[in-house]
């Protein structure tokens, strides 16, 4: 069922268990959002200094084949301070990564899963082995020193999407949904045990979603198939956890709202920095990491929009 | 800026401080709190008046995205007389982003400028805008290197906003009518794909109406990003002639309809 593809940048030290250093950037603790299940949430900010990094949700499920671990956070010291969690919850082995996608802070902390299947749709991992030095370097430069040791580790399972998106762990049976919108490939995980949704950057959850490698009809069709997974909680890719379909609309009316207001600005002629100081309805602004993702989205997106009234 | 406000204050304070101390109490002290901000006087002010004016704003995203053209957008609101409005970049000195000279003979209080910029660094932008008496009025902003969160940076080298469909440079534009008999007009400067990295700089870009009479030059600096999309609100609404000029003396140009005739 996997195809396999081996390419690994970066040589990682040889694998050690339990970082020493690890605690001094990255507390994490945790938390268990149903049986087996446990989230570790990211600070609902852009990177910094501060928070080394680590803005988005990853997770893990404890299933008796071994731990599923679901993205790997912005550096190696974040992934060995998910290994260290992980450990002081059980005493079984990871035995599979899931990378969603190819975002700085969800994939830079492979290099701390030295040995484990490192699993992901094929323009993940295609985006890694082009870009992700790029990516990697540009967060040294916005977290220093908590990043170091991180190497780029593409991953070397590519996830087949015409083989069965079913896979058994245990009495833990993980849905593999392939969707694209947010980035080029989003994985989405539902566990159809436990009814949790892993829902990668797809959804987000009063944090004002990151569009700069955005395909808004593309993101809205892999909103549906989130909302029709039947699932029963679901974890964003930042934001806190849901048990409702409330981070999944409010995603979806953003990213409404935002295309029409681009679409607006450009028939009227506004210039890309005048848009972005358009203010913004109170819904909107009272997300996290407003107005600056606001202004990325104009940053990114408008150039096309405004360039296409021209003739 | 992610300075906290009290050490921002304590900055400006010890700056002030310093500035009486080697007497040059007379150069404002910079709310922007930039260490260029000496050389910047220096390089383009030297013994000229200077205030800094809430009526001169400066709009430009809050952080510099990785191969992207940063957006820039000056508004001059409730000025009189306006003779030249000059945009800085300390972190790109020596040297202006870009010179605007509107048409001096409208009595145009209102003023708008959008360009794109190639910025590497965090740098404070400022846009210094000169009036008949002499005066420069400046406002401005940082923007920050430390850009991104999520999906920073860019997975693939953007395609310059211009990137051209055909093999000869040309000039996309259109108007579009604003209140008051002005209309804004956007053009840009395509440069053919193949030709991009060896494109000549461009010297002057000229805007003039149909009786010939000069509306706007624009005089691009090192860091302008000729292909992006550039922004003027002119006063009139006349169709509009764009006379480009480029290092090698090659000359582009096109006219823009009347923008009451484009209103849908
Ligand atoms: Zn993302």
């Amino acid at each position: 069922m996997w195809a396999r593809c081996i390419v690994v940048l970066c040589l990682w030290l040889p694998c050690a268990v339990a970082p020493a250093f690890a605690d001094g950037y990255y507390d994490l603790a945790p938390q268990r959002i149903a049986p087996d299940t446990y989230v570790f949430l990211g600070a609902l900010e852009a990177f910094d200094f501060d928070n080394h990094g680590a803005v988005a949700n990853s997770g893990f499920i404890v299933t008796e084949q071994g731990v599923v671990v679901i993205d790997t956070g912005p550096s190696r010291l974040y992934g060995e301070a998910m290994r260290a969690a992980i450990a002081r919850v059980t005493e079984r082995p990871v035995v599979r990564v899931y990378i969603t996608h190819a975002h700085a802070d969800h994939f830079l902390g492979n290099n701390a899963f030295a040995g484990v299947p490192i699993a992901a749709l094929p323009a993940t991992a295609q985006t890694i082995r082009s870009a992700g030095e790029a990516m990697a370097r540009h967060l040294y430069d916005r977290v220093g020193a908590a990043m170091r040791g991180t190497s780029v580790v593409v991953p070397d399972e590519i996830i087949d999407r015409r083989a069965d998106p079913l896979v058994d762990y245990g009495d833990h049976r993980l849905e593999l949904i392939a969707t694209a919108g947010h980035s080029p490939a989003d994985l989405m995980i539902l566990d159809r045990r436990t009814g949790v949704l892993f829902a990668g950057d797809v959804v987000f959850h009063d944090r004002a979603p990151a569009t700069p490698h955005g395909d808004f009809a593309g993101w809205q069709r892999a909103l549906t198939t989130a909302a029709d997974s039947g699932f029963r909680i679901v974890v964003p890719g930042h934001g806190p956890v849901a048990e409702n379909d409330t981070p999944l609309e409010q995603t979806g009316a953003y990213l409404r709202w935002l295309a029409e207001r681009l679409r607006a600005g450009a028939a009227r002629g506004d210039s890309a920095a005048e848009l972005m100081f358009e203010p913004l309805p109170p819904r909107w602004a009272a997300l996290a990491v407003q107005p600056a993702e606001y202004r990325r989205s104009v940053t990114y997106l408008y150039p096309a929009l405004e360039g296409a009234t021209l003739k | 800026m992610r300075a906290g406000t009290g050490l921002l204050w304590l900055c400006l304070f010890g700056y002030a401080l310093g500035a009486q101390a080697a007497g040059t109490a007379s150069i404002p002290a910079d709310p922007l709190d930039s260490s260029r901000w000496r050389y910047i006087v220096a390089e383009h002010f030297r013994d000229a008046r200077l205030m800094f004016d809430e009526r001169v704003q400066v709009r430009a995203p809050d952080a510099v995205e990785d191969g992207r053209a940063t957006p820039v957008f000056v508004r001059i609101s409730g000025l009189d007389d306006v003779r030249r409005i000059r945009v800085l970049a300390d972190a790109v000195a020596p040297g202006a982003v870009l010179d605007y000279f509107p048409d001096s003979g409208a009595a145009a209080r209102d003023l708008s400028l959008g360009f794109g910029l190639r910025l590497a660094q965090a740098t404070p932008l400022r846009a210094a805008v000169l009036t008949g008496d002499g005066v420069w009025h400046i406002g401005g902003r940082w923007i920050d290197a430390q850009g991104g969160g999520c999906a920073a940076p860019s997975m693939t080298l953007p395609e310059s906003a211009g990137a051209g469909k055909g093999l000869a440079p040309g000039i996309e534009a259109r108007a579009w009518p604003r209140p008051a008999g002005y209309q804004r007009l956007k053009f840009r400067i395509q440069a053919p794909a193949s030709a991009r990295e060896s494109w000549p700089a461009i010297t002057q870009i000229t805007i003039s109406d149909s009786a010939g009479r000069l509306r706007a030059r624009l005089v691009p600096g090192k860091t302008l990003d000729p292909t992006a999309v550039f922004t003027l609100d002119i006063a009139s609404r006349e169709p509009l002639h764009i006379d480009v000029r480029d290092a090698r003396g090659q000359r582009y140009e096109r006219g823009v309809g009347s923008a009451a005739r484009a209103l849908p």
